[in-house]
Parts: C-alpha cells; sequence; structure tokens
C-alpha cells in the first residue's frame, strides 16, 4: 500500500494520521487525556458568567490557560491569611481530616476546631508579623510537622 | 514555650499556643497580640472565637495535648498549673514527651 492508495481503508488511516499532527501526538487521545478534557470542560462551564460562582471557580477561572496546576498559581486577587504557611510549602498530601468520634482526652481525636490567630510554623519572625486569620487544625496538619503541642493559656 | 519553640522545629514538631480565655472571656485580638509580645512568640499562636468552641473542646489554662498530626490522635495530655502561677515546669516535662516521639 502506497499513501497515493485510495482504498477505503489506507483514506480512513490518512485522516487519523492528519487527526494525530493536528493535535501535536501521533496516537488517538488516551483514557487519561480524555479525562483531562472532561477536566477543561468542568472548569469552563464553572467559569461560566451565567453559572453560580464560588471562590474556587474563579481562582481556576482568573487562571491562564497555560498554567499546569491551578494551586501552583498564586492568586492575586486573593487576600493572604494565616491559613497560608508562607515559611513552609503546604502538605496537601495529607489529606482529609480525620472521621471522628472526636474528644479531648488520650487515645481521642481531637476534632477539626475553626479558630484563628497567626500560624507561624518557621518560629523565624514575631507571630504577629505574621497574617492573622482563621486557622483550623487542619492547616496544622498542613505544615506537614508530624506531631503538635497545643497549650492552653489565658490573659486575664 | 517560645524558649523551646527552634528546639521543636527542629525536630519535626510544631508548639502551639491557644488563649481560650481574655479578661472578659472570650479573648479579643488585642488581648492575643499582648500576649505574643508580653512573651516574644515566634510560635503558632491562636485564640478562640465566638462560640468558644476552643475552650468547651480544649479547656482553661493550663492544659498541653501532644497530638498526632497525621491522625490527629491525642498521644498526652498534661494539666499544668491552674492557680494563676506561672511555672513553666509541666510545660517543659511535655515538651521533652513530644521531643522523645519525635525523634523515635
Amino acid at each position: 500500500m502506497t499513501i497515493f492508495d485510495h482504498s477505503p481503508r489506507a483514506r480512513w488511516l490518512l485522516t487519523l494520521s492528519a487527526f494525530g499532527v493536528a493535535c501535536g501526538q501521533p496516537t488517538p487521545p488516551s483514557e487519561d487525556a480524555a479525562a483531562s478534557s472532561d477536566a477543561t470542560t468542568d472548569r469552563v462551564v464553572m467559569s461560566d458568567a451565567s453559572a453560580q460562582p464560588d471562590a474556587a471557580a474563579m481562582d481556576v477561572a482568573a487562571l491562564p490557560d497555560s498554567a499546569p496546576d491551578a494551586t501552583s498559581v498564586p492568586d492575586a486577587t486573593s487576600v493572604p491569611d494565616a491559613t497560608s504557611v508562607p515559611d513552609a510549602a503546604q502538605d496537601a498530601s495529607v489529606g482529609a481530616y480525620p472521621a471522628g468520634p472526636y474528644g479531648s482526652n488520650e487515645g481521642q481525636t481531637l476534632e477539626d476546631l475553626q479558630i484563628e490567630g497567626y500560624l507561624n510554623a518557621s518560629g523565624a519572625a514575631l507571630s504577629t508579623r505574621s497574617p492573622f486569620g482563621p486557622v483550623s487544625m487542619q492547616s496544622l496538619r498542613q505544615t506537614g510537622r508530624r506531631f503538635a503541642l497545643v497549650h492552653t493559656s489565658a490573659t486575664y | 514555650m517560645a524558649a523551646r519553640n527552634a528546639e521543636v522545629n527542629a525536630a519535626g514538631g510544631l508548639l502551639v499556643e491557644v488563649v481560650t480565655e481574655g479578661l472578659s472571656g472570650l479573648p479579643t485580638r488585642a488581648n492575643l497580640d499582648a500576649w505574643v509580645m508580653a512573651h516574644n512568640l515566634s510560635l503558632t499562636t491562636l485564640k478562640d472565637v465566638t462560640g468558644r468552641r476552643a475552650f468547651m473542646v480544649l479547656g482553661r489554662r493550663e492544659i498541653s495535648y501532644v497530638v498526632d498530626l497525621r491522625t490527629m490522635r491525642i498521644v498526652r495530655k498534661v494539666l499544668g498549673d491552674t492557680s494563676g502561677a506561672t511555672s513553666t515546669a509541666t510545660l517543659n516535662a511535655t515538651v521533652d514527651q513530644m521531643l522523645t516521639l519525635l525523634r523515635m
């Protein structure tokens, strides 16, 4: 068979090759690529002005198309809060917060308290120089540290 | 607590101060800032919020919890001074226990 062969099979192969060249890849898209394409479609839908936007969607919509990972691109419009760890990379691999039941005695699981203050994991500077904002127990997990000593105090 | 911060950081731990009570109950941000300045704290310093959930869960001063951050399981709970005194003996002992866990 040559490329000048006009059989139906040859025409189909030529069409397929042309499609591959146009897409920048020699083979048809794999299932993973198809999934990625679906995700792109989802982002487009989420950024639709007629849709109900949420903060996450707005962040994604603000990213350039070439950004490979939404979490790696700072959002210039966001206000930094204490949940960001400026001096240590946040560890996204910690996963979801452990499920209950919760308690406050030895052997029990501490609940995901939502409080506020200064998350200062590095200890490089006075805490009031860190951003003030909401901090959760999940935020502590995301510092990547193994153990925390949580100490209660009072200002009388 | 501040004096042990570098040592704990180097070992992979995290010191967290939670102000659960202020002069009139719920601590304010001003209370927290004053606390940081008074003790020259360069560690994670937090305060309770409306609803006082931290106070209900963690309790009044002085209690130290050593928490495994992977599981959030409380591995040590140590009651310190509740008289209003400012001894750091119990806290230092608890820091030592956490350092032992970190070095295992």
